[in-house]
């Protein structure tokens, strides 16, 4: 009763949970709201990583071996040695600050232990404190610490935990930083590590175990994933009176194998960016004799693996090479995702190649050959379509899509991770008449996140969503109230997932649409009937208007 | 109440220690950022907290009505129901103000201290209203909570006929 505060003070105090301790001093406080469920041990068990067993993040006791100190000091030590660019960033951060600002969960959350150095400080003081010669000698001789380091205990690790899952591992920070520590490499070693004890969630643990061992994140089996696509035949149909093949599924000697996320299959809205693929691969086999398929096998282009460790990630997206060798195709296109790409484009070709077995890309309708793709014989579907519009191959009319006012999300991967910044542009402005950017300094390589990729797209973090997703919520508002934005592009299927939720806490007008949804509603069929209604059996701007006066 | 009235004159006196105090509220380095101000896309929550807390205190000055209040005030107590805050916390910064009034005007004539006691009853009314407002968005969040995974895979079953439905003795 003699600390309780009365409740006329209540408006005069000032310690709005601000610590009276120093950072390194404070015990993390796991709050509701702001973490994921800790992993399914069954899972975590599926696909062999480390030290399975059932916890709790809020209870004391996380139940770790007795030697996990021991564990994690060897995993660190083996992964400073394995990995140079780890021991780098360890070593040359002068902790100027440059990055302290420009992490959308500091921005959104305010809490300091987002700022990204003070993130990889969380792990960096460790480091000092184990691994340097200072430090070590400082310890054995004088028995004192260098300044920023501490030991390892049980508070460090839980804040740990806590802090790598509240990173997207988007990489924005990485671009303001003038020595380019690339501080998702540092969120990646942390959470591996991590892993050693068993401590991972459970939004990313079951996904790996499910794409293990049926394809997919979400475990759905072969059968089921064509009865959707059948479905989306069946929908395309309905609302447009195009009568499209049902797509053509494991077959062997094909020019082509397409590999998408299965939230394109299964999750709405990504649905109608699926449909817009059955479409744009329709028209094309019908036009210029195409020849396509997709994969029961390999039917599923995120790797929730990347989220684990190195190795899980590996056997994860080793199954595209295994099943574009198994089919005989000639090369891989890949569909619209985000972490995918990061995979594909800065590690398939080395953990998982060479794909000598493949050949060189060249687009079968145009002739282009995507040199850019040369090593890991797989193309972007937004390069692959941006260079069928500047040949000319598609009819278009962008008009019916005038009944939307688009901006364009930078997803993190394909944009910071691989340079795709104008091929979506150019695509979305050969198929709608209303594009308009975001500020300058929340698009293209400075795009914000949204806020829930690296496997947090989960429900019980909603709160970490919410306010991580803010500063890209900031800017779609923004062109919402000035220009009358209503949707919202992206070619991720993370963000297509998480940004209608997203939208509706922050701009509830405005919707969320792949880029191929935008792409099959300005595609003229040869001969089709006239269209009255988009992927999603809305009213075409005008066709409302002539069915009333009808 | 009267434009010509003290307290609007003191306008940007009050708005500025209105939004230090708002910052107060933060950890001390994030204080410190949100005082920097800067362009609103690289510093979104300074700027929400200055756009809103003008627009109320503008409310305030010019008898707004309740809808109004509640538009103005919506982005900043939105920012503060996901931040983490208890919900006594999350809109104490409401209440700042009459202390802040009371330190910025001087109450030497009768018409001034009427001014000040007509502010105390509007602000706490803008309490109550930041009350409701606070709600509207915890309770979107937990709706959000609860019906993601539905609205997003669960109709896509649904629509492709995979789910059984009750007719169906699913």
């Amino acid at each position: 009763m003699g600390n309780d505060i009365k409740p006329e003070e209540l408006l005069a105090r000032t310690d709005f949970g601000t610590p009276a301790t120093g950072w390194m001093d404070t015990p993390v406080e796991i709050r509701e709201g702001m973490y994921c469920y800790a992993a399914n041990p069954k899972s975590v068990e599926y696909v062999g990583l480390p030290y399975p067993h059932k916890w709790d993040p809020l209870e004391e006791d996380w139940h770790l071996p007795d030697n996990w100190q021991q564990i994690i000091h060897e995993g660190m030590k083996q992964r400073l040695e394995r990995f140079r660019s780890f021991k780098v960033f360890m070593d040359i951060c002068v902790r100027c600050g440059a990055c302290a600002d420009k992490c959308h969960f500091y921005l959104g959350t305010g809490d300091p232990k987002n700022m990204p150095v003070l993130r990889a400080e969380l792990l960096r003081s460790v480091y000092r404190n184990d691994f340097t010669t200072a430090g070590k000698i400082m310890k054995k001789v004088f028995g004192k610490k260098i300044s920023g380091a501490r030991d390892l205990t049980i508070d460090v690790l839980k804040e740990w935990w806590y802090y790598f899952f509240q990173c997207t591992e988007c990489r924005r920070c990485s671009v303001f930083c003038p020595y380019g520590i690339d501080t998702a490499e540092i969120t990646i070693m942390g959470r591996e590590l991590l892993n050693l004890l068993g401590l991972n969630i459970d939004w990313i643990a079951t996904p790996v175990a499910n794409c293990y061992r049926t394809g997919n994140h979400l475990g759905i089996q072969p059968h089921a994933y064509k009865d959707m696509l059948d479905f989306f035949v069946d929908d395309i149909e309905e609302f447009t009176g195009i009568k499209v093949d049902p797509p053509q599924l494991n077959k062997k000697g094909a020019d082509i194998l397409f590999i998408t996320p299965s939230g394109d299959v299964f999750a709405d809205p990504g649905t109608y960016t699926c449909m817009g693929y059955l479409m744009l691969f329709d028209y094309l086999k019908k036009v210029y004799g195409l020849d396509i398929t997709w994969s029961t096998y390999a039917s599923e282009g995120g790797n929730f693996g990347f989220f684990t460790s190195h190795e899980t990630m590996k056997r994860l997206n080793a199954k595209m090479y295994a099943e574009a060798k198994r089919l005989g195709v000639k090369w891989i296109l890949g569909g619209e995702c985000g972490h995918m790409w990061r995979v594909i484009h800065q590690y398939m070709d080395t953990v998982n190649g060479p794909a000598d077995f493949l050949e060189e890309p060249v687009s079968p309708i145009t002739g282009t050959v995507f040199e850019n793709a040369r090593s890991t014989k797989m193309v972007h579907i937004a390069e692959f379509t941006a260079d069928l519009i500047k040949h000319g191959k598609l009819n278009l009319d962008p008009s019916r899509n005038d009944h939307l006012k688009v901006t364009f999300h930078d997803s993190c991967n394909p944009s910071r991770g691989m340079g795709i910044l104008e091929e979506p542009r150019y695509v979305i402005k050969n198929v709608c008449n209303h594009f308009y950017e975001m500020p300058p300094n929340t698009i293209r390589e400075q795009t914000f996140c949204c806020g829930s990729g690296a496997g947090l797209n989960a429900g019980e973090n909603m709160e970490l969503r919410m306010s991580g997703g803010l500063p890209r919520a900031n800017a779609v508002k923004y062109v919402h109230e000035k220009f009358g934005v209503n949707m919202l592009a992206c070619i991720c299927a993370v963000d297509r997932a998480v940004f209608p939720a997203l939208m509706e806490y922050w701009v509830p007008e405005v919707g969320v649409t792949g880029l191929h949804e935008l792409v099959a509603n300005a595609l003229v069929f040869p001969g089709e009937p006239e269209r009255t209604m988009d992927l999603r059996g809305e009213p075409l701007l005008g066709a409302q208007e002539d069915v009333d006066e009808e | 109440m009267s434009h010509e009235s003290g307290i609007a004159r003191e306008k940007n006196r009050i708005l500025k220690a209105w939004f230090e105090h708002v910052a107060d509220t933060y950890a001390k380095q994030t204080a410190s950022f949100l005082n920097q101000k800067g362009d609103r896309f690289a510093n979104p929550v300074s700027a929400i907290i200055s756009e809103s807390l003008e627009k109320v205190f503008d409310g305030l000055v010019e008898d707004a009505g309740v809808n109004e209040l509640s538009e103005s005030i919506d982005p900043l107590v939105r920012v503060r129901a996901v931040q983490g805050f208890s919900p006594s916390a999350s809109i104490s910064f409401v209440f700042f103000l009459k202390k802040i009034l009371r330190d910025v005007i001087t109450a030497d004539d009768s018409e001034v201290a009427m001014d000040l006691e007509l502010m105390d009853k509007k602000i706490d009314g803008l309490a109550l209203i930041c009350f409701d407002k606070f709600m509207e968005c915890r309770e979107k969040i937990y709706e959000l909570k609860a019906c993601e995974v539905r609205n997003r895979t669960f109709r896509a079953f649904e629509r492709a006929g995979l789910l059984l439905n009750s007719k169906n003795g699913g």
